[in-house]
This record gives structure tokens, C-alpha cells and sequence, in this order.
């Protein structure tokens, strides 16, 4: 990950931590899925290697049929790290909330 | 003890193995809280002699609990009953205890929904303030926690519930019911010797979770015999549990919430336990664990629950107090809930 030279998280969810960077010149979102405490190692490891084997496969599979998904830049099955573009906008649950009320 | 000046409710609970009997005040006080297990004789609950049993066990229950109270039954208010979800025999059997009472007594009948006095009663045990509850026993797995008007539901399970998994499991190696050694306990004490952790189905779908496969995995992989019991036993509980603590985890995050409140008759489990203080921790949220004799299915959380329905202009006629067997938690309008 040498080319990050910073980031800011962005976002601490329940699987992954969302960080703001540059990347060569872009705003790119980095996707860390963290080691979890609370589950052995083993196990904490094959979920995290599959999840990011598969989520930017779906993500592609997804753009194939037509939904605009962001790019991805790079994948760090070790580190379980996705890089992708940067998606300015909201959360569903934010425009949810403000067109509800 | 009672005060003179204190209003009581009585509350029923009678969903599945256990007949109990809880007394409240309507400040929250519990004064009695007394139950009775259905123990099959060999396989799982069967619902139509667990009904039996309840019939059998009532007046002694409820002589017993008006006794530990002091309160005699013309100084009770209300009559709260457990209404659903839950087996029809048994649920029918509790609420025919307490049409009869509310009836002979002529006061007021409030059905209350059994999930719902879980969290409830949690939340009066250990001071949980508007928490995302984890709920796992025999018959439920879910993740709930309030929003609008309603306990939402976030996850669930897609099949069996987690405690279902671990009985029958403990039933398929050999365990045997001991008094006051429920089979969970009697699995967390083999998995708590087991070392090598053994790859199993681990089956979450956004936010829901599935354990029947991972039921089978294991109990194919316990009748193979090339693993050791404790192995197994030790695997099962490391996935199970890993899945529904994700599953809340994931609740947490998203509703930010500041407590976590785990119950239901596998809060029992201290392996559960940590994992769900750990995510608590890792979001700055409260970790509480609701007391046993709360967390399992009782009498005392009917009551509590009867009393919150009630002094909010809830009431159950009568010709409406049908036991309702698939009441889910998101179909309840909770008005005490701000």
C-alpha cells in the first residue's frame, strides 16, 4: 500500500473500515476488512480472504449488467484491502431519513 | 415486599417448556418469580405433553408465586399472559390460565408479546437504554433494536434457532439433560476443552443467518468419528456464534446505538458472552447481559411487559386473546417506547 502516502476514515462499519485517500492522483476509497477480535484466527481469515476475493468480482459482475458500481483500482487479497473509485454522495439510509420526514 | 398503595400485575408465560408464574409491581418491582420445566424424557420438546405438563404444574406454580409475593389475588390489577409466538398447545394452555383468572377476578387482560418481554425485562435487569438486543434461545434468533414506533427486527435466522442447533446437537453426541445442567452448558463445557478448530458451513446473508447446514455439517463430522467431541463441540460454537455476533455487530453499526443487551437461554453461554462485549467495545457501546432467571423464558417478564402494555391503554378482551403462534416483534406498536 506504498502508494497512500494518507487517508481518513471515513466510516468505522461493522465489517470494514472506509478510508478517504489519493491514490496516484485520485480520490479513491480504501476498504480495509479489519482482523475481528472476538472470532478464532483461522476462521476470521477465510472470511475476510473470500469477502474480498468476491466482492469485487460481484461488483464487476454487477457493471456488467449495467449497474453503475465504482471502479476498482487495486486488490490486496492479503491485507483483505479493496481499492476503488470515490463515489461522492449519500447513504441510502440518509435519504431515507430526510424523505420520510 | 409489597406496599399497600402499589398496583400488581400478574403475568403468565407459557410458550414452550416452561410454565411460569411472575408477580410485578407497576414500578417495576419483580416480587415473585417462580417456574416449572417440561424435561422430555428422551428428543425434544414434544408440544402436546409439554402442554400436559403445564396443566398439571399450573396451581402449583401460581399458588406459589402468589405466596412468595404476598400479594393476594383480589389485590391484583391486571392479568398479562403470553400471547405468541410460541407452540399452540402450550401458548394455549397458558392463556386459557389466564382468561380463567382475569375472568373470576374481573380485571383486565393484556397479551403480551414473548419476544418483546424479553428485551423488556432485559432492559428493567440491567438499565439498557434503547440497546440493539441480540435474542437467543431454543425457538429465536434475532437482532432487534427500536426505531418508529416498533422494535425492528435487522436479522434473523432463515431456519433453526441457535439454541435448537445446540441441543440437538448435544443430543446427537450423547449429552444428557442433568438437573440444573441445561445441554447448552454441558456443550460450552466439552467446546471450552477443544483446540483444533474444524472448517464448518458459516452462513450469513446480509444481515440474516442460516445454522441448519452448519447443523449437519457438524453432526456428520461428530457420527465420521476422526475428529475428538470437544473439537466439534468447540467449532460449532466458534461459527454459530461468530455469525450472530456479526449479524449484531452489524446492527450496531448502522443504528450507532450505545447499548448492547444480550438474552434469551443462550446469553448463558460465556463464550457468547465475550464476543458480544467485544463488538460492544469496538463501537463504544454498553455490553449487558440479562441475569439467567430473566434471560430464560419466565413469568416475571410477561408481567413487567403487561404492565408497560397496560398503563398505556393496551387491553386484550377476551374474544381477542387468541394465541397468536408466528407473532413477530415488528408487528407490535410498543407506545412506552420513546
Amino acid at each position: 500500500m506504498g502508494e497512500v502516502a494518507e487517508r481518513t476514515l471515513l466510516k468505522k462499519g461493522a465489517e470494514a473500515s472506509l478510508f478517504l485517500a489519493d491514490w496516484h492522483g485520485r480520490r479513491a476509497m480504501i476498504k480495509i476488512r479489519l482482523p475481528k477480535k472476538y472470532r478464532p484466527e483461522k476462521l476470521d481469515l477465510a472470511i475476510r480472504t473470500y469477502r474480498t476475493v468476491h466482492e469485487p468480482q460481484l461488483m464487476s459482475e454487477a457493471k456488467k449488467a449495467g449497474v453503475s458500481t465504482p471502479t476498482i483500482f487495486q486488490v490486496d487479497v492479503q491485507n483483505a484491502t479493496i481499492i476503488m473509485e470515490f463515489v461522492e454522495g449519500r447513504q441510502v439510509k440518509q435519504f431515507l431519513a430526510n424523505f420520510s420526514s | 415486599m409489597k406496599k399497600t398503595s402499589e398496583k400488581y400485575c400478574l403475568g403468565i408465560e407459557s410458550t414452550a417448556d416452561d410454565f411460569g408464574v411472575g408477580i410485578a409491581t407497576f414500578e417495576g418491582n419483580i416480587l415473585a418469580n417462580v417456574s416449572d420445566a417440561y424435561v422430555p424424557s428422551e428428543g425434544g420438546i414434544h408440544p402436546r405433553e409439554a402442554a400436559r405438563h403445564h396443566a398439571d404444574v399450573a396451581d402449583k406454580v401460581l399458588r406459589e408465586a402468589i405466596e412468595k409475593s404476598g400479594v393476594k389475588p383480589r389485590e391484583l390489577s391486571i392479568i398479562a399472559f403470553s400471547q405468541g409466538p410460541g407452540l399452540g398447545p402450550s401458548l394455549r394452555t397458558g392463556a386459557t390460565v389466564a382468561r380463567a383468572l382475569a375472568s373470576y377476578l374481573d380485571i383486565p387482560l393484556v397479551g403480551v408479546n414473548h419476544s418483546i418481554a424479553h428485551i423488556e425485562i432485559g432492559k428493567l435487569q440491567t438499565g439498557a437504554r434503547d440497546p440493539v438486543t441480540l435474542y437467543v434461545s431454543g425457538g429465536n434468533t434475532m437482532v432487534s433494536a427500536f426505531d418508529s414506533g416498533r422494535y425492528r427486527i435487522f436479522g434473523e435466522t432463515l431456519d433453526i434457532a441457535l439454541g435448537n442447533c445446540l441441543d440437538v446437537f448435544a443430543r446427537e453426541a450423547g449429552l444428557k439433560y442433568l438437573k440444573g445442567v441445561p445441554l447448552g452448558a454441558a456443550l460450552e463445557q466439552l467446546a471450552a476443552k477443544g483446540k483444533e478448530l474444524i472448517s464448518l458451513p458459516y452462513v450469513v446473508k446480509g444481515m440474516d443467518l442460516s445454522l441448519s447446514g452448519l447443523l449437519t455439517a457438524a453432526v456428520n463430522m461428530l457420527h465420521k468419528g476422526d475428529c475428538r467431541l470437544e473439537d466439534v463441540c468447540y467449532s460449532l460454537q466458534e461459527h454459530a456464534f461468530s455469525m450472530v455476533t456479526e449479524v449484531t455487530e452489524r446492527a450496531l453499526a448502522h443504528t450507532e446505538k450505545r447499548h448492547v443487551l444480550l438474552t434469551g437461554g443462550v446469553a448463558a453461554n460465556r463464550r457468547l458472552q465475550s464476543m458480544l462485549c467485544s463488538i460492544a467495545k469496538e463501537h463504544d457501546a454498553q455490553f449487558n447481559v440479562v441475569p439467567l432467571q430473566f434471560a430464560t423464558d419466565n413469568g416475571a417478564m410477561i408481567a413487567w411487559t403487561g404492565v408497560l402494555a397496560y398503563s398505556h391503554g393496551l387491553v386484550t378482551p377476551v374474544e381477542e386473546s387468541y394465541v397468536k403462534l408466528r407473532w413477530r416483534v415488528d408487528k407490535v406498536d410498543v407506545p412506552w417506547v420513546k
